[in-house]
This record gives structure tokens, sequence and C-alpha cells, in this order.
């Protein structure tokens, strides 16, 4: 830019323009920019080393949380499914009723709306099949704001990939937040005398002995039974909601990151032998969408 | 000769060596020339006999000579050929029809007087005595030196003043005027907001489309209604009729294109291009 | 080849190699492919990590201590990818393309001299640190590159492919045109130190190094060594916006990692080059008879030949770091319009001023004052020059009468041509 420049077009710069040496040096001023820049600490995050955690309004992998005595906040009422711009949701419902453990119980004893018998959600129904693509999904949160138990948020997990088209599809297993220390799993009856209202104002604060000793008679090896008991007489305080974790600081090694991941629980299973033969009927619907 | 020159003759083992290693690979190299049947090949073989002549001045004591027989005639004189045989094109063999009547035997005739000569010249001449270089003797360079800009300082003048009238000549013949006022870069989007009134575009045309079926240029792609853009596709393109449509399946929720034929989905969108883009005259693609 | 060469070259040349046993050359030869293969995988692993620290990241970080091992797990990656060949691609000179480039950047450095002559430690045998020279050496760099301009040339052409062919042009055009003026700035250093003998030229610099009283001739070798190597800003052969990647497309595998390695072995050819012309060689960075010269025998001065080297390698990195492409013709403009008349016109110059004080042998002082007057007398009219009026925009040309006596004529100057017949026609079947 010369003078005469600025006075035919009127132009007049932004920046204060260099006197003396300065003028003289400017052209060549890019290569003290880059020099500088040498010294300067790095911009960086050095990422599968250290992880760093993204904004609390980050966009992540979902979650299906649960209540504090264990039971799923899910109902299974496909809102989130028809909520979802990319079609990445799939959603079953169920009636708690037809619970296999309530086969038992003889037909027509247990009300749809009865908080006895077992439940894996408070009330009537729950998420039979909770199926999320993340092939397909755009994360734009308005299945988050769609459901109405607050079953479905989002967590800050972003270490989403694959090396399958099956296994970007996670199961409700893979979605439903890990268990508190305290929390009792599911499926048990809901706190006596409760309704589904009471659970969803968030008036149950931990499982209760009646529902610790229901779960005894019928699964007495289950690993949640002795902490929900110690919170029921309350020598431990009642759980807080546990979130998925991003995996653990890797280092270059393989052995070093499946280590890490298992230690936390948030690494998904594989898609093979256990979990897909216990879900197994299930899943092969799902993935023939 | 006498046996005193025979003596003088002899060379050292080293470079007896290197000249029976290099002298039948130039002669192969230079039978080459004549046999291959590509031209870039017949320039390398040229280029491999330079460089070994060159490698054989080294040897003989010349290296200025040597040096500047790479630097010149391969780095330089060469490349030119290969540059022009290159751009002829990859596939462009030596047609073999003859276009001057009788070149064959012309070509003979003086081939075989170029032999006479030279076998002429290379009986009869003698060889002197080489005398190894001795350590107070000039370097090579410096004799040259003393050679070219003292003792024919004048012809190496005129020759140098010659060249330059050459390249000089060169130049204006090849010389065009230039018929138009140079288009800078200023003008060009000057002109460009001025076409704005009248239809013009500012920002780059579409690209055209690029769906499973066909990655193409002559594709035209889809508007955010659906329709295909046809000014994403090539003008030129367009007016040799060359421009394909877009697939049918993708062109089915226009509301134009009710027609199931291919054809007519090609051709009948085309003509309403989306608003957007007004008339569709190339504003943006030709200047 | 080495005796045979130097049989009758003694008369420009400093070191001196009347002694040389050919083991010591074969074992020299050696030294220096392993010294230039260790430098690129040194150099590559440099470049990305000064780009990286100037652009505010760190760099390659994995493989190895700070990831100095990069460079090696590229090589393996490199000759473990599967070998492309292409189907329409002229087969022996594909072939040879990548092995002329190497070769031919194999051999400049020959002649570049590492250090002054060297005892092997506990022997007596002493031999300069130098593979051999001759009075025309910096001509045979010279010659080495225009012959690796052939490995560019044929691997584009042999590609079979257009975006090759048009990087090889692009590339050749420039290795040429920039060659010119390399050889002109290189002249005055010939000028100067009196031989073209790498070895002579360093002897020549124990007084001062001939970047400083040859500025302009230095200034003109470092751009047209940026050029001549291919580099960023004037990579033009391989602009990936535009080419591709230039020559190089079509290859893969092993062949790409030839000419790779050419590329930088290139760079430190000419680093090297820079070094010994300009910046004194193997001198070490003090004045003449600091400590009674101990820092120029022995092998220290290899030592100091290696860090100028790196110094250049440097400042190419800082100039990929800082400076963006060129358009190609500005960048033929600026090498046919302002380096070679200004290293030609510095040649020019620099020949007065020898002849002044060599031949006529005018005394200092006087030779003083008519250079000052000189100046003086240049720079005057310069201050005084008019300013450039700035052209107005081209008015809108009048449109030409194409048949303007009644047959069909050029446009005069300034006449607009009609818009061609083709312009603005219809589509067919189109209803507008």
């Amino acid at each position: 830019m010369t003078d005469d420049m600025h006075d035919e077009t009127g132009y007049q710069p932004l920046r204060p323009q260099a006197k003396g040496l300065g003028e003289f040096l400017a052209p060549v001023a890019g290569f003290g920019v880059t020099f500088a820049s040498m010294f300067k600490p790095v911009v960086t995050e050095d990422y599968p080393r250290k992880k760093v955690a993204p904004q609390g309004r980050y966009h992540g992998r979902h979650q299906l949380n649960r209540y504090a005595d264990g039971l799923e906040k899910c109902i299974g009422c496909e809102l989130c499914a028809w909520a979802c711009p990319a079609d990445a949701i799939y959603v079953e419902g169920a009636s708690n009723a037809d619970l296999p453990e309530n086969a038992d119980a003889a037909p027509g004893t247990l009300a749809a709306d009865s908080p006895d018998g077992a439940h894996m959600s408070p009330g009537e129904r729950y998420g039979r099949v909770y199926q999320i693509n993340y092939l397909r999904c755009i994360f734009c949160g308005l299945c988050v704001e769609a459901c109405p138990t607050r079953a479905l948020t989002m967590s800050n997990d972003y270490e989403l990939a694959g090396n399958s088209r099956e296994g970007m599809i996670y199961e409700k297993q893979d979605l439903l937040a890990p268990l508190s220390e305290g929390m009792l799993a599911a499926p048990h009856p809901m706190v006596e005398g409760t309704t589904d209202t009471d659970y969803y104002r968030g008036d149950v604060l931990a499982a209760t002995q009646a529902q610790v000793d229901w779960v005894r008679e019928r699964r007495p090896d289950d690993e949640t039974l002795d902490a929900a008991e110690a919170v029921a007489t309350g020598k431990l305080p009642a759980p807080t909601l546990r979130q998925h974790e991003m995996r653990p600081d890797a280092g270059p090694g393989e052995a070093e990151k499946a280590a890490g991941a298992a230690a936390v629980g948030s690494v998904r299973a594989p898609a093979t032998g256990a979990t897909t033969t216990a879900v197994g009927s299930v899943r092969h619907e799902g993935a023939a969408r | 000769m006498t046996p005193d020159e025979m003596a003088g003759m002899t060379t050292s083992g080293g470079e007896a060596f290197l000249f029976w290693v290099l002298a039948p690979l130039m002669v192969l190299a230079a039978l080459g020339l004549l046999f291959v049947r590509r031209a870039v090949h017949a320039a390398l073989c040229v280029v491999f006999v330079m460089v070994s002549l060159a490698i054989m001045y080294i040897a003989s004591s010349a290296p200025f000579l040597g040096v500047v027989q790479v630097v010149v005639y391969t780095g330089a004189v060469m490349m030119l050929f290969l540059f022009v045989l290159m751009l002829v094109g990859v596939d462009a063999s030596d047609s073999l029809t003859e276009t001057i009547r009788g070149q064959r035997w012309i070509g003979l005739l003086l081939g075989l007087g170029l032999a006479i000569v030279l076998i002429g010249v290379v009986s009869q001449a003698t060889f002197r005595a080489g005398a190894p270089p001795t350590e107070d003797q000039v370097a090579n360079p410096v004799g040259l030196a003393r050679i070219l800009f003292g003792d024919y300082v004048l012809a190496m003048e005129t020759v140098g003043v010659l060249l330059v009238t050459a390249a000089m000549g060169a130049l204006m013949l090849t010389h065009r005027r230039r018929l138009e006022p140079k288009r800078t870069q200023r003008y060009v989007a000057e002109q460009r907001v001025k076409a704005l009134a009248e239809g013009g575009t500012l920002t780059p045309l579409p690209a055209p489309g690029v769906y499973a079926q066909s990655n193409a240029m002559d594709t035209p792609a889809l508007g955010p209604d659906g329709r295909p853009l046809e000014h994403s596709v090539s003008r030129v393109l367009r007016i040799r009729g060359q421009e394909k449509a877009a697939p049918a399946t993708l062109v089915e929720t226009s509301p134009v294109a009710t027609s199931s034929s291919v054809e007519q989905t090609a051709i009948e969108p085309a003509g309403e291009v989306s608003p957007v883009w007004g008339t569709g005259r190339d504003g943006g693609e030709d200047s | 080849m080495n005796g045979v060469i130097l049989a009758a070259a003694e008369g420009g040349v400093a070191a001196d190699f009347s002694a040389e046993p050919i083991l010591a050359s074969v074992v020299k030869a050696v030294l220096i492919v392993v010294f230039l293969l260790t430098s690129v995988l040194f150099a590559i692993w440099f470049e990305r990590k000064v780009v990286a620290k100037m652009q505010l990241r760190p760099g390659p970080n994995w493989h190895g201590p700070k990831g100095m091992l990069q460079s090696l797990a590229d090589a393996m990656k490199l000759l473990l990818k599967e070998d492309v060949n292409v189907t329409r691609a002229d087969r022996v000179v594909y072939l040879l393309a990548p092995m002329l480039s190497v070769s031919a950047a194999l051999l400049v450095f020959a002649v570049i001299p590492f250090g002054p002559s060297v005892t092997i430690p506990f022997t007596d045998f002493s031999t300069p640190a130098q593979l051999t020279d001759f009075p025309v050496a910096v001509l045979y760099i010279l010659a080495a590159a225009s012959v690796g301009v052939y490995g560019i040339v044929l691997g584009g052409w042999s590609s079979g492919s257009t975006y090759p062919l048009l990087g090889a042009v692009r590339s050749t055009a420039q290795v040429i045109s920039y060659e010119l003026a390399m050889g002109l700035s290189l002249v005055s250093v010939f000028i100067m130190a009196g031989s073209m003998s790498t070895s002579q030229i360093v002897n020549s610099q124990t007084q001062v190094w001939w970047f400083i009283p040859l500025a302009p001739a230095f200034v003109v070798y470092i751009i047209s060594m940026v050029g001549e190597t291919n580099r960023l800003p004037f990579d033009l052969p391989e602009a990936e916006g535009e080419l591709v990647s230039g020559y190089m497309t079509e290859y893969s595998s092993m062949k790409f990692a030839w000419f790779f390695l050419a590329e930088y072995i290139n760079m430190l050819n000419v680093s090297a080059v820079a070094v010994t012309l300009f910046f004194g060689g193997w001198r070490a960075p003090v004045p003449d008879g600091f400590l009674g010269d101990a820092l120029n025998t022995g092998w220290l001065p290899i030592v100091w030949f290696v860090v100028k080297v790196w110094a250049v390698m440097f400042f190419f990195v800082w100039v990929r770091g800082t400076l963006l492409r060129l358009r190609y013709d500005q960048f033929m403009v600026l090498g046919w319009k302002m380096l070679i008349p200004v290293a030609l016109g510095w040649v020019v110059v620099l020949g007065g001023v020898q002849w002044a004080l060599t031949i006529a042998e005018l005394p200092r002082s006087t030779f003083f004052y008519l250079a000052a007057g000189v100046v003086v007398l240049v720079l005057i009219p310069m201050l005084f020059w008019p300013e450039k009026r700035r052209k107005a925009e081209p008015a809108e040309p009048e449109t030409i009468d194409a048949f303007a006596d009644g047959y069909p004529v050029p446009p005069l100057p300034g006449q607009k041509l009609p818009a061609s017949e083709r312009f603005g026609k219809e589509v067919a079947g189109s209803d507008r």
C-alpha cells in the first residue's frame, strides 16, 4: 500500500502504520511472527495421552438414567424416537407386568399400576429395546428435550468410534447409566406405597429394606444387594447418580488402553458373546432395521 | 606413427577401464537413437551418450569441457528437445510416412558422405604425445580463459553479440501486440459487481452434481428444492448438448418433472431454474 | 576415477588429493551417503517439528523421544505400501526417473569440503575431509543439478497422466530459470575467490565470509536456491490445490520415497553449497588467528560445517512456515525480471571493481572515492525521479466493426472483440 493509493481511494488503514525501521522491515515482518511463535506455548491438547473434558453443555453420547433405588427412568414412550430428525433411535416399550419375573404371579393379581411385582421402571411400562445408531445420530439433543421423564440425557463422552457398523448401534445396556454404589439392580418392586409420580418428583431417595428383601429372596447372588441394604438401613448415604465417564488417559499401548477402559467400566462390551445372547432376540430385531 | 607417439597414446589403467566400460554402452545408446520407436527414448539415448562423453572428457584431463558439456548440452539443449517431445503427446509415435520424396536415399547419401569425411579425417590425424600435466601448469579453466578472453577476445565478443541479436530477433518475431487493455483483477471484480444489477452472480456458480450413480461434470446439481440447476454444468457442455439428466429418482419431487421419462426430466426442469440464480446467464463463469 | 580426474587438476585446488588411496575414497563415499541418508531422516523430523512450533502445535511427538523416530516410521510405511504401477505409464522410464533423481542428488556432496585435512585417530594417515575436488567443482554441482531435472521431467512424462505432466513442465521451467540466476550469483564468488574449486573458495574466506561483501549475489542465491529445490513459497510444481502433487502424483511406495529422498537431499545440497560459497565453509565463526587457529584444524571444523548447514536448513523451514505460495506468472517474473538482471548487473559491477583493484591497481583511497561518486550519481536521479502516476482504469473499449471496409479486419488496439457466436446461445430444448 503506497501513500498515493490511499489518497486516491480514500482508504484509511485501521491499524497504526509502522514508521522508520518498522516500515522498512514491514515486508518481512512475517518472519518475526513465525520466529516468535516458536517460543510460545502450544495451543493444542495432548489428546490421547491426556484427555480434556469438553464444556458441560457438550453433546456427547447418550445416557439412560436411573432413579436412586436402581429403577430405570425410561418408560418406553418412544417420544425420543419420534423427535429424532436423523431417525437414529429405535425404542420398543413393554409392560412391567409382562416381565418374566412376574410370570409366577397369578394372572389378574398384579394391577398395571401396582407398585408390587418386578419393575424395570416405575409405573406401567418400561423400555424393553433401546437402540441408538451412532452412525446416524447428529447429536442435536432433540431427543433429550422430548423425554418426559428425564431418562435420556447426553454425557460428555466424545470417543465414539468403532470398526463395524453393527458396533455403532448402541444397545440399552450400553446406554444405561452404571449403577452407583447403593443402588439396587432392577428388576425389583417400586418403593412400597409410591406411584411413578413420586419417583418423578424425586421423593424416592434410596432403595428400601422391602425391595432389598424382595431381591434377596429371588436373586440371592446379586452383587448390589449388600450396598443397597447398607443404604436402606442408613449405614451409607443415599446414592448419587453416576455418569458415563470418559475413558482414562491412554498411553501408546493397546494393552494400557484396554486396562484403563476396563477399570472405569464405561467401555462398551463387545457386541458378541454373552451380552448379545442375553438380549439375542431383541438385538436381532433392532439390527434388521 | 612412430613408436614414440604410440607410447604417448597409451592410457593409464583406470582410464582404459573407464573407456572400455563406457564406449560399448555409448555405441549401444547411439544405435538406440536410430532404432527405438519412441521419440523420448531416442532423446534419452542421446542424453546417455552426452553424459558418457562428458565423463570421458573429464577422464582425459578436460574437466571444464566435460562439465560444460553436461550443463549446456544435456541440461539445456536436450531438455528443450525433451520438452517439445513431451508436449507433443504421450502416445504420439513417429509417423513413418515419408513427407519428402526420396528422403531415405538422400539421407543415406549424406550419411555416406559424412562417414567418408570422418574416416578421412581420423585416418589422417596424427597424435602428439600428451605430456602429463605438471605442477606449475595453470589450471584447466584458467588456461581456457586466457585463450578465449586473451587471444580470441574479438571472436568471442562477436559471437556473443550475434547470439544476443538472434535472441532479440526471436523475441521480436514472436512478440504479439496486445489488442485489448489488460484485464486486471480489480477491473474484473468491478465488472462483476456491475453485472449484478442485470442478474449476474458474485459468487462462483454451483458445482455440477455428484451422485452415487454419476460423478461427472455433465450432470447438473440439484438445488434445495430438488430441481436440477442448469447452470451448474459448464456452458460449453450445455451448448454442445452433452449435458446429462439428473438421476430420475432425485428429480421426482420436482413439480415440473411430472413425466416419468428420464429424457424429459432432463430437459423440462432445465428451463425453469430456481429463482435464486435469476436468468442463469453466466455472469461468473466467463469473466 | 578420483585419481584420473585429479592428475591434471592440481592447479586451482587447495586440498591435496595426491596421496589418496582408492580405499580412502571408497570409505569417504560411503560415509557421505550415510551422512546424507541420516540427515534426510533428521531433516524430515526437524522440518515438521519446527513448522509445528511456528504454528503453535507440538508436531510429531509419538514415536521415540520427542517424536524423533517419526521419519523412520514414515520410511517403513512407504516401504510396506502397495507399489502401484500405472497402466498407461512408460514402464522403463517410469522406473528410471526416481532413480535418476536420487543419484543426481547424491552426486553433489562429492565436492563439498566438510573440513580441512584430518588425521585418522591412532594412525598418521592424513586426508582432506572431502571426497574429491577439481578446478571446476562448482560447475560440476550445477551439472549434477541439471541432470537431476531429468528425473522430474521423465517422471512427469512417463506417468502418462495430465497433472504429472503439467507438474513436470512447471518444475523444469522453474529449475532451469532459477539455475540461471543461481549460476550468475555464483559467478561473483568465482570472481572474488579466483577459483571454482570448493576447497579453494573456502580457503579464500579467511578474512571475511563472502556473504557480506557479495550481499546482492548472496540474496539472489538464497532466493534461487529455494526455487531450485521446489520448496515453499516456490513449490508450484507440486501445488496441492492445483496439481494434486505434481510430477510425483502417480508414484507410490518406494518409488515415491525416492523422489522424496531426492527432494530433501537437494535441500541439503543447496544448503551445503551456500555454506561453502558464502558462509566460509568449515571455518569457525571467529576472527582469523583466534586461539592460534585451533578451531580451524582437526575434526572440529566438521562440526562448524554441519551446524552451518543446519542453520541454512532452518532458514528453509522458516521460509516455509512464513510465506505463501506465489502465482506461477509472478514467480517467473521474479526470476527473469528481477533475479537475473540483478545478478547480471552485480557481476558487471564486481568485474569493474576487480579490474580497478587488481589490474588497474588503483590505490584504495582513490577507488573508494570513485565508488562513492558512482553511488551518489546513481542515487541523485533516483531521489528526484518523478513519481509514477497511476494509470486510469482502462476505458470501455469501442466495439470493433469486423467488416469495416467490406472485408474482415482484425481489431485495432483498444477495440473490443464482439461476443462469440456461442456466447449466450440458448441450450437446445430450453423453453427460454
